[in-house]
C-alpha cells in the first residue's frame, strides 16, 4: 500500500487541528516520503556504530599494520568473544526493560563450580551442565524478585553480584583452581582449541550465541513479546502476554549464558578463579549500550551488540599496541560509553 | 454481570453492579469521573479481578482471571490511551500477544496479510505496516488499536472514550464503523463523555454513579436531560422525588 486515501486531512477548513497532532502528522509524512530504503538504513543507530567500527579498524590498521594479521585479528576476536556472548544474554534482559548487574559474578561463580566438579571426578558435560544450571538459578532468583516481589531490577541483581562473588570465594576458599581432574585436557581444549586450526573455539561459541540470540529475539513470538514488554509493559499485560514469566525467563537466559561464558573463560585462562569475571558486568552492559540496546528497553538488535562489543575489543587492542597504560584504558572505555549514550540521546531529541 | 464488587483498599469502587449487554446492541456507559466505568470494564476484560459477583457470557457463568481469558471468549477492549507498543510496527501491534507462528517462528507474511485485510475492512490504509507506531499520528495509532480489537472477530467490543483524540471527521467515520459492526451482530459498549455520540449510535444507555448502577434507559425514549440528571443526582428528572425508576 503506497497511498493512504482514507486518512482524513488534518487541515480542515474552518477549524485548526490540535497542534501536537498536526506536528506529528507532518513528521510522519516527511519520514514516509523519504527517498528510499537506503535512507532508512543509513539513518539507523546500528549503521552509525558499524561505520564507527569500520573507521576505527581502518585507522588502527593504517597506524599499526600488524593489527590486520590473522593471528592478531583472531586474538582480538577471542578476547571480546566472552563479553560479547554475555552481552547477548544481557540484551534479553535490557530489551525487556530490566538490567542484570550480576553477570560478572555469575561468570566467576560458574567458572569455579565446573572446575571444582571436574576435580571431584564429574564428567566433562555434566560438570558444564551443572555450572550452567547454577547460572540459570541465579537468574531465576533475580527474575522472581523482580516480577513477584516487584523490586526494581537494580536491587536483586546488585545483591546477586555480591552473593555469587561471595559464593565463588567460599567454595574455592579464595584459592585459584588449576587441577581439572582426569578430563582436564578436554576441558582446556574448549577455551584454547581452534576449529579447523584457525578459528578459536570461543569465537565459534560467540557466533553461535549471536545466531541463536538473533533468531530468538527477531523471529520468535517469545522475542516479539520481549520487545513488546520493553516497549510498553502495561499494554503487553492487557494484550494477555504472560509478562512476569517472560521477564523471569530473560534473567534465566542472561544467567545461563553468563555461566557458560564463565566456564569457557576458565578454560581459556587455565584457571578457575573467583576473580575471573570481576567487573565484567560493566563491559558487558557497555557493549550492549554502545551497540544500540536502549537502557529504557524495547530497542536495539543483537547484531548491534556484536558491533558494540567489537568496538571495545578493537579499541582495547589498539591501546595495547600503542602501549597505553591499562589504567588509562579504563578511562578511555568509560568515555566511549558516555559518548555512545550521549549520541543516542541527541538522536532521540532530534527525532522528537 | 451480576453484583460486581471491587475495593481498592478502603475505597469501594463498585458496590454490587449489574450490567446487561444483548447481542448486537450498542450500550452507552456513562457516569462522572471515578463513577467506576473503567473499573467495571477492566473487570470484564480481566485486567482487574472482582472481589465479588459473577460474569455471565452467552448465559453461562465464566471465570475471567486475565486478559487472555476474556480475549479467548471474544471480548476485546480499545483503551483510551490505545495500549500500543510504540517501538513495534503496525502489524506486530495488531497481533500483539497473538503473533501467528509457524514452526516456532513468527509468520511475518501471514501477519502482514491479515493485518492488511483487517485495516482494509475498516476502510483505512497505512503507507506501510512496518512503521513503528510511535511515529504515527494519533488518528493512525487509534486505527491500529481498533484493528487489533477487530482482528479476531470479537463478539463484544468495549471502547473507552473512542473519539477523545479524534477530529470530528474521524469521529464520524468511527461511529459509522460502530454501526457496521452492530449490523454484523457485534455487541458494543461505548464509554463516552460525549452524550451526543451515544444518542447517535446507541440502543441503550447505562449510568453509573459513585460505584452504583443508577439506571438504564432506552435511547429511543430518553432525553439527554434524563441521562444528565441520572449522572448528577441519581434520578431521572428533577420533578421526581424518589430514586431512579429502572
Amino acid at each position: 500500500m503506497s497511498q493512504y486515501p482514507a486518512e482524513p486531512s488534518p487541515q480542515r477548513p474552518g477549524g485548526a487541528p490540535s497542534r501536537p497532532a498536526a506536528h506529528e502528522e507532518e513528521r510522519t509524512s516527511r519520514a514516509s516520503r523519504g527517498p528510499s530504503r537506503l535512507a532508512s538504513v543509513t539513518g539507523t543507530y546500528e549503521f552509525g556504530v558499524t561505520l564507527s567500527l569500520a573507521l576505527l579498524i581502518v585507522a588502527v590498521s593504517v597506524w599499526a599494520p600488524r593489527f590486520l594479521s590473522t593471528t592478531n585479528l583472531m586474538n582480538v576476536a577471542r578476547n571480546f568473544a566472552f563479553n560479547t556472548a554475555a552481552a547477548v544474554g544481557e540484551a534479553f534482559v535490557i530489551l525487556a526493560g530490566g538490567i542484570d548487574l550480576s553477570v560478572g559474578s555469575v561468570i566467576s561463580l560458574a567458572g569455579v563450580v565446573t572446575p571444582l566438579l571436574l576435580q571431584y571426578g564429574w564428567g566433562l558435560w555434566t560438570a558444564i551442565g551443572a555450572g550452567v544450571a547454577v547460572g540459570a538459578l541465579c537468574g531465576l532468583f533475580n527474575g522472581v524478585l523482580v516480577t513477584k516481589a516487584k523490586m526494581p531490577p537494580l536491587i536483586p541483581t546488585l545483591g546477586m553480584l555480591s552473593i555469587a562473588r561471595g559464593l565463588a570465594l567460599v567454595i574455592t576458599r579464595g584459592r585459584p583452581i588449576t587441577d581439572f581432574g582426569e578430563h582436564g585436557a578436554a576441558f582446556l581444549k574448549l577455551g584454547q582449541g581452534y576449529l579447523f586450526g584457525v578459528i578459536p573455539y570461543p569465537v565459534v561459541y560467540m557466533a553461535l550465541v549471536i545466531f541463536l540470540g538473533w533468531l530468538v529475539l527477531s523471529r520468535t513470538p517469545f522475542g516479539y513479546a520481549i520487545y513488546a514488554i520493553g516497549g510498553n509493559e502495561e499494554a503487553s499485560r492487557l494484550a494477555g502476554i504472560p509478562v512476569d514469566r517472560i521477564k523471569t525467563l530473560t534473567y534465566v537466559i542472561s544467567g545461563a549464558v553468563a555461566a557458560l561464558t564463565g566456564i569457557l573463560l576458565a578454560s581459556r585462562l587455565s584457571v578457575g578463579n573467583a576473580t575471573n569475571g570481576q567487573g565484567d558486568e560493566l563491559e558487558v552492559i557497555a557493549a550492549a549500550v554502545i551497540g544500540g540496546i536502549s537502557l529504557s528497553g524495547g530497542k536495539g538488535t543483537v547484531l548491534g551488540v556484536l558491533v558494540g562489543s567489537a568496538i571495545i575489543g578493537v579499541l582495547r587492542n589498539a591501546m595495547v599496541l600503542a602501549r597505553v597504560s591499562s589504567f588509562w584504558q579504563e578511562v578511555v572505555i568509560g568515555s566511549v560509553i558516555v559518548l555512545a549514550v550521549l549520541l543516542d540521546r541527541l538522536r532521540y531529541r532530534r527525532a522528537q | 454481570m451480576r453484583g460486581i464488587v471491587k475495593r481498592f483498599g478502603a475505597v469501594q469502587a463498585l458496590k454490587g453492579v449489574d450490567l446487561d449487554l444483548y447481542p448486537g446492541e450498542v450500550l452507552g456507559l456513562v457516569g462522572d469521573n471515578s463513577a467506576g466505568k473503567s473499573t467495571l470494564m477492566k473487570i470484564l476484560t480481566g485486567a482487574y479481578r472482582a472481589d465479588a459477583g459473577t460474569i455471565y457470557f452467552e448465559g453461562r457463568p465464566v471465570a475471567i482471571h486475565s486478559p487472555l481469558d476474556s480475549r479467548r471468549l471474544g471480548i476485546e477492549m480499545i483503551y483510551q490511551n490505545f495500549a500500543l507498543c510504540g517501538n513495534l510496527d503496525v502489524a506486530s501491534n495488531v497481533f500483539l500477544g497473538r503473533w501467528p507462528a509457524a514452526r516456532l517462528l513468527v509468520d511475518r507474511r501471514r501477519m502482514e496479510q491479515e493485518a492488511a485485510k483487517v485495516i482494509e475492512r475498516m476502510k483505512f490504509a497505512f503507507p506501510s505496516l512496518r512503521t513503528p507506531v510511535e511515529t504515527l499520528s494519533g488518528g493512525r495509532q487509534q486505527a491500529v488499536a481498533i484493528a487489533r480489537a477487530l482482528a479476531f472477530d470479537p463478539k463484544v467490543l468495549i471502547m473507552d472514550e473512542p473519539t477523545a483524540n479524534l477530529s470530528p471527521n474521524a469521529s464520524q467515520r468511527l461511529l459509522e464503523l460502530v454501526r457496521d459492526l452492530r449490523g454484523q451482530g457485534v455487541s458494543i459498549i461505548i464509554i463516552s463523555h460525549r452524550m451526543q455520540e451515544i444518542f447517535d449510535v446507541g440502543d441503550r444507555i447505562s449510568v453509573l454513579r459513585q460505584g452504583e448502577m443508577v439506571g438504564t434507559l432506552s435511547i429511543a425514549d430518553a432525553t439527554e436531560d434524563d441521562v444528565l440528571n441520572l449522572i448528577v443526582a441519581g434520578r431521572r428528572s428533577r420533578q421526581e422525588g424518589g430514586p431512579a425508576r429502572d
